[in-house]
């Protein structure tokens, strides 16, 4: 097998490895509810309706969904089961819409919003912190506490006061929503328009961000590499400025594509609060509205694929990182 | 060691975050001495502007917002020195455990180690906090600190691993010191500006992390963070009512504060790690 | 003659005089083939050229070091650290320079690598891929056998320049008499004796005493070595930074050996 192909196989090893754990710590965890998951659940939920037939249609179907009379490994199985069956419970606040309906719907929204502001504002960022790096001076001056203060504004921060300043008090933009409620989707001209309006200011605020963290991570691995030997041996054998800062954009690009896999994490738990300031219809706004209703079924379905979609992330990133750092395919041959 | 907080004290960078720091922890220590009232008494109308009187305005239920702002960042302070308490600890544990052992405990904690860091952390913040029912400051604080380890641990693991083979320590394993002995005074002096580093940076995600989970309302109870403020704000629909009071303060006072410890870290950093010094 | 810098990168660095670093093993950009590396010399240098022509070009020189032309296609981690070693050198000089300067090319060798790399030096040099050579190191005994003129410096300043014979066995400047004190020849009687070691430490160049550099440590100073600006003096074919005549000086060390 070639080194690139092993590196593949164990890197998706462990990213199996890590799925079942947070598929495991999606079912664990919300069981350590004190007593019965299902009897508190429902009686949180049925806090108010008084026909008995109800609750107990609605414990029935409960109780089959969880498999809560079976010991906890064979209630993990039957999770499990039902995971890949695409059963993922029905909504408590949406009674009886099933959970990967919600989803499924909000998954557009939240994809459409965090993909592009993330990989734009990785883009830009690095492009800065590299420039802040190389011209020195009043560049990186600026550019460096500017990006240090916009990175420790959290992002709901920023999406709270871009919402004030731009949609309340310029009016410039819509406040909440997707898209013009009075419209109906379609692929009109119209509509798509008002879904970029409503797109707008959500995506400036995750793209500024993300800018300032990865700035500051940009510039100090650029840095690192203007001050590495090759930089001044180029330099001596008469190699063009111009050609040596591609040199160290390229390297010092390359941590920082680790970088972007391991901070995805949270970059994505911070546009999810993005959303809801801004009431997007996305997976954020979802969960915020499953929180306030207890809505246990919705929320953990809202945290699995969130874990999922950065484990999947992470997982592409590192795939395009192997192929494209040759020391990885060093390493991978000196294993051999 | 003192000599480390002479070249600290040298760095713009580290006294600008420092100063700004204690300005804010002094100031938060203070005001209650001087304001006696209750930050959740309601005194006014709703959303009533900043005035003289009312130096923030008025919330939702008409409280002194300035007042709940100083108990606001009072609690975010606190959870995030539990947070980073409790994250630095654990990652510093499982690190040295994993670092200086090595063998099959090195890669089995990196192997868990490196799961948690790709499980995004607050999915698993949210999972357990939901699973609470009733959550205190203290107990918010200690499920971040639980949830944010394993990046020290990490660096941790890093450097100990490193250090382990130098002569010194090799050495005073030779001359039969106890390994407790051995990671004091061999080890931990050396990743000692790590730790404080992790520590500072932990504090501030810890800040973020409430923050973030007060906004989604499942914060702490029966106690006022600015997250939770802002979680108010958002719940009683204050930007739409024009109350830039209600949460532009709460959300720079998050700023400032995060603000000021990466500011510290940064500092730090240039000062333990020349490489990066530009 | 004065160049500006855009003259003295693209017409004398790496054409006229190239280098070869210290620390050869992180000298080279690891994420780069050494054929492109290559590459990107000749577009500053040999714009002329064709890519294949630069191959062949390459191929070609590497052969006559000794490496085979798959090192071109490989980058710079999947090569062992003398083969890097190696490589830096034919990169150096594959615009054939004509003065090469070595920065220690040989620390942190083991003496069968060092052995290696001076040979491959010296061939550079009969086949004239290089004019001339400055080698800089702390080995003296090894400079004996590279170099036909050694230089001595001292904080900073040149202070004694000769052929390689004479500095050895007739040193003038006295700091030159000390360094080459240093010199450990394997011979009978060596076991019982002592090596000198220089009083002192040398001067911060942060702040350089006036006068002589050396004359904190000098056994010879005078009042007169700390004042003004100590010139480089010529005496026959050499020349030396001391304010003492030579014969002075020779007389002295005469003396002293007694």
């Amino acid at each position: 097998m070639s080194a690139y192909g092993k590196y593949v196989v164990k890197k998706f090893f462990w990213y199996f490895v890590t799925l079942i754990v947070a598929i495991a710590l999606n079912f664990l965890l919300p069981r350590m509810i004190e007593g019965n998951p299902v009897s508190v659940i429902v009686a949180q939920m049925t806090q108010g309706m008084t026909e008995s037939d109800t609750i107990k249609r609605v414990y029935d179907t409960f109780a089959a969904e969880f498999g809560i009379d079976q010991p906890l490994h064979v209630q993990f199985f039957i999770y499990v089961k039902n995971l890949l069956t695409g059963n993922w419970g029905t909504s408590f606040g949406l009674y009886p819409k099933p959970v990967t309906e919600i989803l499924a719907s909000a998954i557009p929204w939240t994809i459409g919003l965090q993909l592009p502001a993330i990989l734009v504002g990785w883009i830009i960022g690095n492009v800065l912190g590299a420039v802040a790096a190389y011209r020195k001076g009043v560049f990186d001056k600026v550019i460096f506490p500017v990006a240090l203060f916009v990175n420790s504004i959290p992002f709901f921060t920023l999406a709270i006061i871009m919402l004030y300043a731009f949609a309340l008090t310029l009016k410039w933009f819509p406040m909440h929503g997707g898209y013009d409620y009075q419209m109906i989707p379609s692929l009109s001209w119209e509509f798509i328009g008002s879904v970029l309006r409503h797109h707008t200011l959500p995506f400036l605020s995750i793209v500024l961000v993300t800018i300032g963290g990865q700035a500051i991570g940009m510039r100090e691995m650029s840095i690192y590499e203007l001050n590495s030997d090759y930089v001044l041996y180029s330099k001596l054998l008469g190699i063009r400025d111009s050609r040596i800062a591609r040199y160290v954009f390229r390297n010092a690009m390359l941590p920082q594509i680790t970088g972007l896999a391991l901070s995805i994490g949270t970059m994505v738990g911070g546009s999810l609060i993005c959303e809801i300031v801004f009431s997007y219809p996305g997976i954020g706004t979802w969960m915020f509205t499953a929180i306030r209703q207890l809505d246990y079924p919705l929320i953990s379905g809202c945290t699995l694929l969130i874990a999922l979609a950065v484990l999947l992330a992470n997982f592409t990133i590192d795939l395009i990182y192997g192929w494209i750092d040759p020391r990885i395919k060093a390493a991978q041959m000196e294993d051999q | 060691m003192n000599h480390s907080v002479r070249i600290l004290l040298k760095s713009p960078k580290f006294m600008l975050g420092a100063v700004l720091l204690l300005l804010m922890i002094g100031v938060v220590m203070i005001y209650p001495l001087i304001n006696r009232n209750d930050p959740l008494e309601m005194i006014a109308l709703a959303y009533q502007p900043p005035d003289s009187k009312l130096l923030l305005g008025s919330d939702n239920f008409g409280r002194d917002l300035f007042l709940e702002l100083i108990y606001g960042i009072r609690t975010s302070l606190q959870v995030g020195l539990i947070a980073g308490v409790f994250a630095t600890a654990i990652g510093l544990v499982i690190g040295l455990a994993s670092g200086y052992i090595g063998g099959m405990i090195d890669n089995l904690l990196t192997a868990v180690t490196n799961i948690f860091i790709v499980i995004p952390s607050f999915v698993i913040l949210i999972l357990i906090s939901v699973s609470i029912d009733s959550r205190s400051s203290f107990v918010t604080a200690a499920i971040i600190g639980i949830t944010s380890w394993p990046w020290t641990a990490r660096a941790v693991r890093a450097q100990t691993s490193s250090l382990r083979n130098r002569d010194h320590v090799n050495i005073a394993k030779i001359s039969g010191y106890s390994t407790p002995r051995i990671i004091m005074y061999e080890i931990l002096p050396y990743i000692a500006s790590y730790v404080v580093m992790a520590f500072v940076l932990q504090m501030a995600s810890g800040i973020l992390a409430e923050a973030s989970i007060s906004m989604l309302g499942l914060g702490p109870y029966n106690t006022i963070s600015l997250g939770i403020i802002m979680n108010w704000a958002l719940v009683f629909e204050a930007p739409v009512a024009g109350a830039w009071w209600a949460f532009i303060p709460a959300a720079l006072s998050i700023a400032v504060i995060t603000f000021s410890l990466y500011m510290m870290n940064t500092g730090m950093d240039e000062i333990f790690n020349p490489k990066i010094r530009s | 003659m004065t160049l500006g810098k855009e003259q003295l990168r693209s017409r004398v660095s790496g054409r006229e005089i190239s280098y070869i670093p210290q620390a050869a093993m992180n000298a080279l950009n690891p994420t780069l083939r050494i054929i492109r590396f290559i590459e990107d010399i000749m577009k500053e240098h040999r714009p002329e050229l064709s890519r294949k022509q630069v191959w062949e070009l390459a191929v070609e020189r590497f052969e006559t070091l000794n490496l085979s032309a798959r090192v071109l296609e490989s980058y710079p981690n999947e090569l062992s650290g003398g083969m890097k070693q190696r490589t830096v050198i034919a990169i150096s000089t594959i615009l054939n320079p004509k003065v090469l300067i070595a920065d220690e090319p040989t620390s942190a060798l083991d003496v069968t690598s060092q052995k290696a790399v001076i040979k491959l030096l010296k061939h550079l040099l009969e086949k004239g891929y290089i004019q001339s050579l400055v080698f800089i190191t702390h080995e003296l005994p090894l400079l004996y056998h590279v170099t036909d003129d050694i230089m001595v410096m001292y904080a900073g300043e040149i202070v004694e320049r000769g052929t390689a014979e004479q500095m050895i066995f007739d040193p003038i400047h006295p700091y030159t008499k000390k360094l080459m004190g240093s010199i450990i020849v394997p011979e009978e009687g060596m076991r019982g004796h002592k090596l000198a070691a220089i009083p002192g430490t040398p001067p911060n160049l942060k702040t350089v005493p006036e006068g002589c550099r050396f004359a904190d440590r000098c056994t010879y100073a005078q009042s007169e070595c700390r004042q003004g600006r100590i010139e480089l003096q010529t005496f026959q074919d050499r020349s030396y930074r001391c304010i003492v005549p030579a014969d002075t000086l020779r007389e002295w060390y005469a003396h002293e050996d007694e």
